[in-house]
């Protein structure tokens, strides 16, 4: 796996699985631009002091901006060419209090859906044409299973909508060597889902033991785990290897 | 579609996108069955040929047209219609996708065209949503269907003509985020009383206007009432 000459952009880098998914391409030799609304200036520092070059660079943008989007790849543009790699797995969750249909309000499904799907969406419509040009692209999607319970509606909206990118861009693109796949997730150990435990009154270590046991693996997913498979099917030569929705949740959406 | 057929007659009903080709066809079939009916149309879809064809029937119809997204206006038309009407037992949401894939090129990648799809057809759903279920919630009953396309789960769509062609980006992220959205709502709202299920069409839907009035008749009649967040793909 050498991904050496590889600009990757991570949205949502600077935490969670991002920050993973960041050091696994920067390992495998890709530059890696961290794209989160804050600067990831330290992080960054790190990576480059661990391999002694410029591997990683700080990307502070706000993906539901078209503005920031644009202005974001016109940098990368001019910095290194484009974006070949790109991991859209930046989301917010939505209101943690009044997420429940109908209470949810507009302004918090609009603001958390333009973050969750319009923002991958910028991102990737915004990366075709140089992945396309140069006949070489990849596209992953951080998503959710449709089937998932308890989940805000603009964010099981938004993680449901990358299923349909995730199809479209693997029939449209295939031809053009760029490939896309995605990992509908749930029970990853995550900021995220510690937060949505604390949120709901709940012992927050108490609440994660309780999604380890629920887990069929008895364990939760680590950050680090749903790193490796991105990298797996980012390095893949195969053209074939594209248009998969993978579910990876331990076995709870069937089995339970 | 006899054997589906439910006690419709003196219920009330809506259908957002009232001026769609399945929206006029599931009109007319709620309007024949005996459903007080109110029409709801973009004012840039406007028409209001449906209502008065029905009208002439001696159906009960009303017709509002609203501005997409407006939450406000959207909100008011389905307040009117529900106070007029006494109340809401169905709301049927259809989109304007025969009007959208006319205007969307499928190699257009430009970021307002996203835009476009999402307001037109994943906001205005869940504003008209928001709007009609706190109706339902007071008599703790209603049924309500999502019309959407199989774009969301296949990727690809094929074929000539007014209504079909190519499917574009903008059309399967929002179908399948249709879908999400549907799956999280239906969660939350069946505890009081109300289904929500979903009929997604293949790309050549012209010919499939029967199928699509059957399916949605199966949601709508309370056949399958422990049915929730089901979506039929008619392929």
């Amino acid at each position: 796996m050498d991904l050496k000459g590889r600009v990757s952009l991570v949205t949502g880098g600077a935490g969670g699985i991002g920050v993973k998914v960041c050091e696994k391409l920067a390992a495998l030799g890709s530059f890696v631009y961290v794209c989160d609304i804050r600067e990831a200036t330290e992080f960054v520092a790190r990576v480059n002091a661990e391999y002694q070059e410029s591997r990683a660079a700080s990307a502070r943008c706000d993906i539901s901006s078209k503005e920031d989007v644009e202005a974001l790849y016109s940098r990368i543009s001019q910095e290194r060419g484009g974006v070949d790699v790109l991991v859209n797995n930046a989301a917010v969750y939505g209101p943690m209090k009044t997420h429940r249909f109908p209470e949810i309000s507009y302004e918090d499904f609009t603001k958390t859906i333009q973050v969750d799907l319009s923002g991958a969406a910028y991102c990737t419509l915004s990366a075709i044409p140089h992945m396309k040009q140069q006949g070489w692209g990849r596209i992953v999607f951080t998503a959710a299973p449709m089937s998932s319970s308890g989940i805000p509606s603009p964010y099981l909206a938004g993680k449901a909508g990358f299923i349909g990118l995730t199809k479209y861009l693997s029939r449209k693109y295939a031809g053009d060597g760029i490939s896309t796949f995605a990992l509908a997730l749930r029970h990853v150990d995550t900021p995220l889902i510690r937060k949505v435990i604390a949120s709901r009154g709940r012992d927050v270590e108490e609440g994660v033991k309780a999604m380890h046991a629920k887990s069929l693996t008895g364990r939760m997913i680590t950050p680090e785990e749903v790193a490796a498979v991105y990298a797996r099917f980012i390095s893949a030569s195969s053209p074939r290897i594209s248009g998969a929705v993978i579910l990876a949740d331990g076995g709870i959406t069937y089995l339970r | 579609m006899g054997e589906l057929s439910a006690d419709y007659k003196g219920k009330c009903g809506i259908v957002f996108g009232a001026n769609t080709v399945i929206g006029k066809a599931l009109g007319r079939f709620l309007s024949r069955s005996g459903v007080k009916l109110g029409l709801i149309d973009l004012d840039s879809f406007r028409h209001d040929g449906l209502a008065q064809s029905l009208r002439e029937t001696d159906a009960r119809v009303m017709y509002k047209s609203v501005s997409s997204c407006s939450e406000h206006g959207i909100k008011e038309a389905v307040d009117h219609i529900a106070g007029d009407l006494g109340g809401l037992d169905y709301l049927v949401c259809a989109y304007y996708l025969e009007e959208e894939r006319k205007r969307t090129n499928p190699d257009d990648l430009a970021l307002d065209t996203f835009d476009t799809w999402l307001k037109h057809w994943v906001l205005n759903y869940f504003l008209v949503m928001k709007a009609a279920v706190p109706h339902m919630i007071k008599r703790a009953a209603g049924n309500i269907v999502f019309v959407n396309t199989t774009a969301g789960y296949t990727g690809e769509g094929e074929g000539e003509g007014q209504l079909t062609g190519e499917w574009s980006l903008h059309e399967c992220a929002c179908s399948s985020a249709i879908t999400g959205m549907m799956t999280s709502i239906a969660r939350d709202v069946i505890p009081k009383g109300i289904s929500v299920n979903g009929v997604s069409l293949g790309s050549n839907y012209e010919e499939a206007i029967e199928t699509v009035v059957w399916a949605a008749n199966l949601w709508l009649s309370g056949a399958c009432e422990y049915a929730c967040a089901q979506n039929l793909r008619l392929y």
